[in-house]
């Protein structure tokens, strides 16, 4: 009666609080099902399911969420950088992979230094390395080895808030 | 007319002084025309002879106080160099004007007017040469100016980046891509299409041989002109207008994460996922069950106890001589049954044999664990006490 996937995808929406992202068994079949998952989420725990074509995830209500300003701010920062060596921002962050050394010292030198060190996830190199244990536990990165890890298509989500904010589409301020 | 030379021998001289002329082409190419500061400069370590024959072979032109590249000249070393700046799509846009005057003049030629036809056929198959000709440099300078701003090599900041992507997209590609759009019926390409018909069908119909050869002619070219004309549409909805809308979504990503970091802890940010922290069902939910409910069945028999307690009115029953036992555990060891031994105490010691006493006995052994050795048999005993049975198991305690 339930789809094949549904505790897989469950666990990992509601309780794990991940992206799913193409090439998951569990995301096709969320896709399969998505007029079910949208009412189950939204009847049972009053929450917005958000899929788009390559990635998912469950919407909370809370419109401040440190997580989400951390990663706002280091994909910023990131980018910012990432252009100024006159890197193609769009396309490596959806094939390229990245050794944290490289993000590293990006990082270090960026002159967004102050915001960094004022963020306690970013604040140092030591919580940063905590802060992408996160990333890859809600599955915006997925680690490959040691050294080195790739973007989600769940970053699209962060970029495409980026973009709202250039055309004016988000709201400015929050005291 | 060149007076003073033969063309061979202004070739030769093109040959000789062949980066003298692409820089010039370069310079007017950047600026429309040269200066004479320009060309002073240009011209700084050449002879005035060569200087000189630049004009006189008409390879350049004065105008007022400025100089270009005679225009036949201009478009041979833009052949050749292959750079040029791309054409307007409204420079590409009076050929359909040309195009179709000439196709008018011929289908309106009266009949006996054969060599005004055939130079009017002539006319038309050069212009459609010109046209693809033009087309196919100008998506291929759009191509390399878009990948140029794609790679960045000029570092430029994001923000003229993305002007000029603008500025590409909205002058240049848009216009080209309806110019070259089959599907529409006021395209360049359509009236081509148009034109194609008619030369096939006067190609086999018409009366005289010489129009026919010409009409065959102009056929093939058309026939070829849109398999041409297709190519360069598909670069540009293919490659050009994906390319540079991708710079254009980039350019805005960009920008709006400058506005972000502008102020980074008031902004506003999207509303990501958050835990939920609801267990439903795990693989201890019925031990955590049983222990729910265990809680329950003790708190009663507590309530009994404390009422039994309440009842002791003289203090120096209800207060514990824990040395008393400790003692008498000492001069017995090894106890072989330790919870045995404890109920026996119990009911020789305590006026009021209570639970509560008999756990407090037992607990002597476990609150100095250091002094004491327990060796569990594996079998349980039970232990009546009042209304409880303690199955407790049979422990044998000795000395360290």
């Amino acid at each position: 009666m339930y789809p094949e996937y549904h505790r897989e995808i469950t666990e990992a929406l509601l309780m794990d609080a991940r992206f799913l992202v193409e090439g998951e068994p569990e995301f096709s079949c969320l896709r399969e099902n998505l007029d079910f998952y949208q009412q189950f989420f939204e009847a049972s725990f009053g929450l917005t399911l958000l899929c788009q074509s390559d990635y998912a995830f469950l919407q909370s209500a809370r419109d401040n969420d440190t997580l989400s300003r951390d990663i706002c701010i280091f994909l910023g920062v990131l980018c910012y950088e990432m252009d100024r060596e006159g890197r193609n921002i769009m396309e490596e962050l959806s094939f390229s992979t990245f050794a944290y050394e490289d993000v590293e010292r990006l990082l270090e030198l960026t002159s967004f230094r102050e915001i960094l060190e004022a963020t306690k996830s970013l604040r140092d190199s030591s919580s940063r390395r905590n802060f992408y244990h996160l990333l890859a536990r809600r599955r915006l990165i997925d680690k490959v080895g040691d050294e080195v890890f790739r973007f989600t298509p769940g970053h699209k989500y962060f970029l495409e808030f980026a973009r709202g904010v250039a055309k004016g589409r988000e709201g400015e301020e929050e005291e | 007319m060149i007076l003073k030379a033969d063309p061979d021998k202004v070739l030769r001289f093109m040959v000789e002084n062949f980066e003298l002329v692409r820089s010039l082409y370069l310079a007017q190419l950047a600026g429309n025309v040269i200066s004479r500061e320009q060309f002073n400069a240009l011209t700084k370590h050449t002879g005035d002879i060569s200087a000189n024959r630049l004009f006189e072979y008409k390879l350049l032109t004065e105008q007022y106080d400025d100089i270009r590249l005679n225009e036949p000249v201009r478009a041979f070393l833009a052949f050749l160099i292959s750079e040029f700046k791309p054409l307007l799509p409204s420079e590409l846009e009076k050929y359909r004007t040309s195009f179709r005057e000439l196709f008018t003049a011929v289908q309106e030629c009266p009949e006996g007017e054969q060599p005004i036809l055939l130079e009017q056929l002539e006319a038309l198959y050069d212009e459609v040469q010109r046209f693809l000709e033009n087309v196919e440099n100008n998506t291929g300078q759009l191509l390399r100016e878009t990948q140029h701003l794609k790679a960045n090599k000029d570092k430029m900041e994001y923000g003229e980046r993305i002007r000029r992507a603008r500025h590409l997209i909205e002058y240049y590609i848009a216009p080209l891509n309806s110019i070259l759009d089959l599907q529409h019926s006021e395209s360049i390409a359509s009236l081509l299409g148009e034109l194609s018909a008619f030369a096939n069908r006067e190609r086999l119909g018409h009366g005289y041989q010489l129009a026919r050869d010409r009409f065959g002619q102009l056929h093939e070219l058309l026939r070829g002109a849109n398999e041409r004309i297709l190519r360069q549409s598909r670069i540009l909805s293919r490659e050009l207008l994906p390319l540079i809308e991708r710079l254009q979504t980039e350019s805005e990503i960009l920008s709006g994460w400058i506005l972000f970091l502008e102020r980074p802890f008031r902004h506003s940010v999207p509303s990501f996922t958050t835990r939920s922290y609801r267990n439903f069902f795990g693989g201890s939910t019925d031990a955590n069950l049983a222990l729910f409910l265990e809680q329950f069945e003790r708190r009663a028999e507590a309530v009994l106890l404390q009422e039994e307690e309440i009842t002791a009115v003289d203090r120096h029953e209800v207060l514990f001589d824990r040395g008393l036992y400790v003692e008498s555990l000492q001069e017995q060891l090894p106890v072989d049954d330790f919870f045995g031994w404890c109920r026996e105490r119990l009911y020789q010691h305590e006026q009021y044999p209570s639970t509560e006493r008999f756990l407090k006995i037992c607990s002597i052994v476990f609150e100095d664990s250091e002094l004491y050795e327990a060796e569990f048999t594996g079998r349980r005993i039970a232990i009546e006490l009042e209304d409880f049975v303690f199955r407790v198991p049979e422990v044998r305690v000795s000395r360290k």
